[in-house]
């Protein structure tokens, strides 16, 4: 075989090997990266699911941003044909940028739902703590309507935290910070009667008196904020008993209808056995004193009641109390059965020191 | 001779013609499918058909790119027809979630009123229990801090029957759903500081 025609069928050869060879290898460099976009896509729908839009608005529009930039890639190179497209590897590493992009953006969208789940639901627990007003069982009908408001509102903030709208969660806090707000002020304004140091001085003196007058014969200490009946003998605690106090139990009494267990020295006027009283027991107390008229004309004086109001009466300390809460319109109600046992060792005569706050000796 | 140009030459023009008809912008549809994105958003389909309405706008977006790079090409190459058939389906899509978000909201709309029905019962029943509660110093002051809670369920009740009017369905919904626990949680209440008190 001549030589000439031997090279001239190798080359032949060769070409048609390496066209193969190009065919093959082309397909894959120029590939619409369908999948690589789909991926993208999915996470995409994952964040929105998880409300990325609301709780990462800025990063979630610059994903957003991103994505029209890859989509409008994505488009043109769909556009040419097969043989003429250029940039699918430039492409094809773009869009995994994106995917982990999204999906670092999504780890971070979960552990920030959690974190804001367990806040609000501590917000929502603190403020549920404040309604209860540490169990006195306010009454008091302002204070009431306040908290029961604020109670609806937040089982609807509950709601949205549990659908994991914490954007509407979180607004809906901050709309009832302002009423929880009021709320608190109005505890610490009850609170600050029970820390005022004059006060505390006034009543650590009657309580001094109390354990005096109980050395010769038994008398009865009423700690108002502890709700509790101290029986003293002897110069020493012999008996505690809780107590229900008025619904508006906090205050010192002013006035009839106020609500409000007086402070004071009394002595109790009449023993009230079951014939005598709705409350099993009763013993009257001689509410009002000197001082309690004192107050009250020192009330209408200032203006600070009504000129037409009465000074009120009948306190007394009786039975069918026991309920942990304040009910009584200023009595002190015991349980049935510690009246019982009071009744049986109570006397006319018998001191009733009633304070604010004490602390025992 | 003449008879074959002439055929040749005839040939040329209906081919040209031919990539004429794919090869113009469909802006008419596009404007109407944005237009009916536009309506399903009016329709409030992003609160109550969601998912629908993302994919319409995401397919919206997909045609408008399809478009643009078809744009990119020599006149005679443009070939709009996956476009066409892609706006098409935004139109079509975006239709059916308006129907579907006019079915969702009437439907969250009949379950709001409901739970307002059920709601205001409750209300009314815990109502009912306090008023015959009986008088007396043990239970006055319990009975005046019921109708507080009771008048706080009435104004959340209140709220809620508005953002009904003002077609907040969702909200509403949310609303009663918590007023009505609150008046049967009051209920309870009364029916525990009657016993409590000796009096059923």
């Amino acid at each position: 075989m001549p030589l000439n025609k031997v090279g001239g069928g190798q080359h032949k050869w060769m070409g048609g090997l390496g066209l193969l060879l190009l065919l093959i290898l082309l397909p894959g460099c120029r590939e619409i990266p369908t999948s690589d976009w789909e991926r993208v896509q999915a996470v995409r729908k994952e964040l929105l699911r998880n409300r990325a839009d609301q709780l990462f608005t800025e990063e979630f529009s610059r994903f957003e941003e991103r994505n029209e930039v890859l989509r409008r890639s994505l488009y043109q190179a769909a556009a040419k044909s097969f043989l003429f497209r250029t940039g699918i590897t430039e492409l094809r590493v773009a869009l995994n940028a994106q995917w982990r992009s999204g999906d670092a953006l999504l780890e971070v969208v979960r552990r920030t739902k959690q974190q804001l789940e367990a806040e609000l639901s501590g917000e929502v627990a603190v403020i549920e703590g404040l309604l209860e007003a540490r169990g006195m069982g306010i009454l008091d009908q302002g204070y009431r309507r306040n908290r029961k408001e604020v109670q609806i509102r937040l089982a609807e903030v509950r709601h949205f935290i549990e659908i994991g709208d914490f954007d509407a969660a979180a607004r809906l806090i901050d709309e009832l910070a302002s009423r929880s707000s009021e709320i608190r002020r109005d505890l610490e304004e009850m609170e600050n009667r029970y820390s005022d140091p004059e006060l505390l001085r006034y009543w650590s003196s009657l309580r001094r008196k109390a354990y005096e007058y109980s050395i010769e014969r038994p008398a009865l200490l009423i700690d108002k904020y502890h709700r509790t009946v101290y029986l003293l003998e002897g110069g020493a605690v012999r008996s505690r008993f809780a107590a229900d106090l008025g619904w508006n139990g906090w205050s010192d009494k002013i006035r009839e209808g106020d609500g409000a267990t007086p402070e004071g020295e009394y002595r109790i006027r009449k023993q009230k056995g079951p014939e005598d009283t709705d409350y099993f027991r009763a013993l009257l107390l001689d509410y009002p004193n000197e001082a309690d008229r004192y107050q009250f004309a020192r009330a209408v004086r200032e203006g600070r009641i009504d000129s037409r109001s009465r000074i009120g009466g009948m306190i007394e300390l009786h039975g069918e109390g026991g309920r942990g809460r304040n009910w009584t319109d200023g009595c002190i109600a015991l349980s049935s059965r510690d009246m019982a046992g009071l009744y049986d060792l109570a006397y006319v005569g018998m001191p009733v020191v009633i304070v604010g706050k004490c602390e025992l000796e | 001779m003449r008879k074959r140009e002439f055929v040749l030459l005839a040939v040329a023009f209906l081919t040209l013609a031919g990539l004429g008809a794919c090869s113009s912008e469909p802006a008419e549809e596009l404007a109407a499918a944005r237009a009916a994105i536009d309506e399903a958003r009016a329709a409030e389909a992003e609160t109550y058909a969601p998912e629908q309405m993302d994919e319409m706008t995401q397919k919206l977006r997909d045609a408008e790119a399809a478009v643009q790079a078809e744009n990119e090409k020599f006149a005679l190459f443009r070939d709009y027809e996956a476009a066409n058939s892609a706006l098409a389906e935004v139109r079509e899509g975006a239709q059916e979630a308006v129907q579907t978000a006019n079915t969702e909201k009437e439907r969250v709309r009949q379950e709001a009123e409901q739970a307002l029905v059920e709601a205001e019962a409750a209300l009314n029943s815990a109502q009912t229990a306090l008023e015959n509660a009986p008088r007396g110093k043990g239970t006055r002051a319990d009975i005046a801090a019921l109708n507080a809670d009771l008048e706080a369920v009435r104004s959340a009740l209140e709220s809620a029957r508005q953002a009904i009017q003002a077609g907040q369905y969702m909200q509403a919904k949310n609303q009663i759903t918590s007023a009505k626990s609150q008046a049967e949680s009051v209920e309870n209440e009364i029916e525990q500081a009657l016993s409590r008190s000796g009096r059923s």
